[in-house]
């Protein structure tokens, strides 16, 4: 019972405080138990996550691949039908559209290695090397490598993926470095990076002409395969550039060339070496003239 | 439990879990993300590794490419050794002068064994073993080199191979297939271990090894002691021994033979390496970092949010729970007996529902209190008309029988003033009832019943002519007869009331008049009296409404006369009408039903 007292018209009221009242000792635990569910949500969701942390880098798992072709090197003797021009298209149009690579296993239909690399070292074999003079043993000692990739974001269409696929190569040998981005599945050269003393020739117009002519037929597509423009670029160390239209659809055909001159460091020494450079490619004409 | 506390309570639950749980998700989804794209990365990065490594396993990698071999070497010789061609004949395995054509070179640089002649042992069997594991493993640190992450390379029997990752487990090596490229999280060292199983055969096709071997003059002169430098080199990708890497000391014929047969069996250990385990280590220690930030960041805003919903939760409930406080405060006013008290809560939420409701309980409890306090009033006011109404009656009958006790009457005049008397007693009980009902059971319907006016004015005049001619009063009874609606007690009551008022106001002329007026039948008690101001004519029929205090008091009035004439007036269907002028008296009019017609049988009688 809490005290109680009269008032003027002589009825009684309490004098205890509400908080007595209602127990005090109830609500400085509900209030507790506040802080404590508000605060106390920290050091669980703290907890729960570096359990989850724990569980998550505990784990492990695999992801399929195709199984590798035999990898003898040259063994692949299987002759690869060439792109139409709307597939030739739409492969050049995305080889430079994409932001994020993704490497993979070559998939059914695809290049094995062992024939991108055929495909590389033939094309410079066959293509490249007559251009230049002297070069036969240039292949005799070689090192190469090779990735399969296509855009990240074409694996969500399957026959896109296919056809947006691209063996890039690298060929490194004395005197040689090449650098080629190959269709997978047909392994036409869409783009050739070569650097080489013995490019010389090349750097000539009419010779640069007949490279970019047999370039251009090298796709096997039908229509004009006239040079569209042309000329010498502006700065010192540019060589040559050229531009040719590839079959009906807007595909072009282009080379540009340069050289560096590499001395070496000793100042006695008046030797130099002129390192030639070609780039081949073909486009959808995006950016090409400038 | 307070509702302040319970408010808060529930606030930080919801809260709490509000936040938590957001938190949780949030982080945990990151959390979740950031490994899941980190695997990505590790599965691609590995992609390009495997890429690189076939890569190698299927070049022509000549060894002698970036040797220096100078045109001085006449005497080299060159041991190849084919995988095919294991049992070499005697004699063709080491042939001088095979190295006749020089091996192009481009610096003029002449080929050297440095520290050859500083070297006192010589290789044996063992030796040469040595020098094969020696080339395995460059061939992997030369892989490894052209990576950007850690690998390792174990052979098929999961011998190792080459490692730059510390601590692997081997174990791990059970999960690695040809058909997949396996993952697995290396908590400790904060990073993925991604792998598989390469065919490498490549390597057999391409494995050569190269015993390159220079005569020293003059040592030795059988052939078999025949001293000589040498190099054994590989022919397989990536290989290119650099000058020291490569052992170097002096050999004889006869131990190049035996290293000759060593390589050759080497060879063909080589080439059942077919496939080997390549594993390489992603880091994912600066994720788990970020993550640990994500952490602290969340931390404090979950701090920060707490604290400011833990203060927002305190205005809330202080805003919630102060209107209830309010109206607890209120109800204990009105049982302390304030019933006026009103909570002036606005809004149109719950509280303020309640507060409405709350001042409508009020107010009905007032209302009562106020409903019993009038019946309690109208007790106290029956006991006060009751008092009141005895006086008139008393008065006759006492006059009456003063009259009879003092004056020597006639047979008929005693039979006569005792009527009166029995009459006013009668009276007086009726009225006791019918004013009970009138003002304590607050009763509005009496029935009426037809009655001749006349008769009715003339009790009224007869039963104060005592008083009158004490008091030497004029009164004329002017009444044209007619049937009227009357309860005869009380509407006697209301015209006694009236003539006494008369009386009480000093008139020496008092008419009382009863008029057919149209359907109605109008009675009218004039007298020329002290008057009363118009503004006090509202109130007169207030009770206990006293125009000249003193007087009426002196007059033993107590002001309920005209309140009870008004409600009598009422029940008979109408209301007093009056009409006064300060000083020259005053007029009262009100009109009863009567029948149509007023007459009974067509008669009229004048008073």
């Amino acid at each position: 019972m809490g005290m109680r007292k009269t008032d003027k018209a002589g009825k009684r009221t309490d004098l205890i405080s509400p908080w007595r009242k209602g127990g005090l000792a109830m609500n400085l635990a509900g209030l507790a138990a506040a802080f404590g569910i508000g605060f106390g949500g920290l050091f669980v969701v703290q907890y729960r996550l570096e359990q989850e942390e724990e569980k998550l880098l505990q784990g492990a798992g695999s992801v399929e691949i195709p199984v590798s072709v035999g990898v003898a090197l040259l063994d692949a003797e299987e002759e690869r039908e060439k792109l139409t021009e709307v597939q030739l298209y739409e492969a050049v149009q995305r080889l430079n559209n994409g932001t994020e690579a993704y490497p993979h296993e070559p998939w059914e239909g695809q290049l094995s290695m062992t024939e991108a690399l055929k495909c590389g070292v033939e094309w410079i074999e066959y293509f490249l090397l007559p251009y230049m003079e002297n070069s036969d043993f240039l292949l005799q000692e070689q090192s190469v490598n090779c990735y399969l990739w296509t855009w990240q974001e074409d694996l969500e269409d399957d026959e896109r993926a296919l056809l947006c696929s691209y063996w890039n190569v690298w060929i490194n040998a004395p005197e040689l470095e090449a650098q080629l981005t190959l269709q997978a599945s047909s392994g036409q050269v869409l783009q050739a990076i070569v650097h080489s003393s013995f490019l010389e020739e090349s750097q000539e117009e009419d010779g640069l002409k007949e490279i970019l002519a047999d370039y251009a037929s090298s796709f096997g597509l039908p229509g004009t395969t006239r040079i569209l423009d042309g000329g010498k670029g502006a700065a010192e160390n540019t060589g040559f550039w050229m531009i040719q239209s590839v079959g009906e659809r807007g595909l072009y055909a282009s080379v540009t060339t340069s050289s560096i001159v590499i001395s070496w460091a000793n100042p006695a020494s008046s030797e130099y070496k002129e390192i030639f450079s070609m780039n081949l490619s073909l486009s959808t004409g995006e950016g090409l003239g400038q | 439990m307070r509702l302040f506390t319970k408010y808060f309570l529930f606030g930080m639950l919801v809260l709490g879990l509000a936040f938590s749980a957001s938190g949780y998700f949030l982080l945990r989804y990151s959390m979740e993300s950031s490994l899941a794209r980190e695997v990505d990365f590790a599965l691609k990065q590995y992609q390009y590794d495997k890429f690189t490594v076939q890569s190698a396993t299927l070049s022509y990698s000549e060894v002698l490419s970036g040797w220096t071999v100078g045109d001085s070497v006449s005497d080299m010789i060159i041991w190849k050794n084919y995988p095919e061609e294991n049992d070499l004949p005697e004699g063709d395995v080491l042939s001088q002068g095979q190295s006749g054509e020089p091996i192009p070179d481009d610096s003029g640089e002449v080929w050297s064994l440095p520290g050859a002649e500083d070297s006192a042992e010589k290789p044996d069997a063992e030796g040469f073993r040595e020098i094969e594991t020696t080339f395995l493993e460059s061939l992997f640190s030369s892989l490894a080199a052209e990576m950007d992450v850690p690998v390792a390379f174990y052979s098929e029997d999961k011998t190792l191979l080459y490692s730059e990752i510390e601590g692997l487990d081997p174990e791990f090596l059970d999960s690695l297939s040809e058909e997949s490229h396996a993952y697995q999280f290396w908590n400790d060292r904060g990073s993925i271990l991604v792998g598989s199983m390469l065919n490498c055969a490549g390597l057999e096709s391409t494995y050569e090894t190269w015993l390159i071997m220079k005569e020293i003059p003059e040592e030795g002169d059988e052939a078999d002691d025949r001293q000589y430098e040498y190099v054994v080199a590989d022919s397989r990708p990536g290989i290119i021994p650099q000058s020291g890497q490569a052992d170097e000391v002096k050999i004889s014929m006869k131990d190049a033979k035996e290293g000759a047969a060593v390589l050759s069996e080497n060879s063909e250990r080589a080439a059942e390496l077919g496939k080997v385990y390549f594993v390489n280590q992603w880091d994912i220690s600066k994720t788990i970092k970020q993550q640990g930030t994500l952490r602290q960041y969340f931390i404090r805003c979950y701090l920060i949010a707490m604290t400011a919903g833990m203060l927002l939760l305190g205005i809330l409930s202080a805003f919630l729970t102060v209107p209830l406080k309010r109206m607890s405060k209120a109800a204990r006013r009105m049982a302390e007996g304030y019933y006026q008290e009103r909570l002036a809560i606005s809004g149109r939420d719950e509280i303020g529902e309640l507060a409405g409701s709350f001042n409508q309980m009020a107010h009905a409890v007032e209302e009562k209190v106020k409903e019993l306090s009038r019946a309690a009033r109208e007790k106290e006011d029956f006991v006060a008309n009751f008092a009141h109404e005895l006086k008139t009656p008393l008065t006759s009958i006492i006059g009456y029988a003063d009259t009879i006790y003092q004056k020597e009457l006639s047979r008929e005049e005693i039979r006569k003033a005792s009527w009166h008397i029995w009459n006013e007693g009668m009276r007086l009980e009726a009225l006791s009832f019918k004013l009970m009902e009138l003002t304590v059971l607050g009763r509005q319907e009496f029935p009426l019943v037809e009655m001749p006016a006349e008769e009715l004015l003339q009790d009224v005049a007869d039963g104060f002519a005592p008083l009158f001619a004490e008091a030497g009063i004029a009164f004329a009874l002017q009444a044209q007869a007619a049937y009227v609606m009357v309860d005869y007690d009380l509407l006697k009551t209301l015209l006694v009331n009236l003539v006494d008022n008369s009386v009480k106001a000093g008139a020496g002329q008092i008419e009382l008049q009863g008029q057919m007026q149209g359907e109605r039948y109008g009675i009218r008690v004039r007298d020329n009296g002290c008057g009363m101001e118009e503004a006090e004519l509202s109130r007169i029929t207030e009770a206990f409404y006293m125009v000249d205090k003193a007087r009426s008091r002196k007059q033993h009035g107590a002001g309920l006369g005209l309140a009870l004439a008004e409600r009598i007036a009422e029940i008979h269907g109408d209301r007093l009408a009056f009409d006064s002028i300060k000083g020259e008296g005053t007029t009262v009019r009100f009109y009863l039903k009567c029948r149509k017609g007023g007459t009974q049988d067509g008669d009229e009688e004048d008073g």
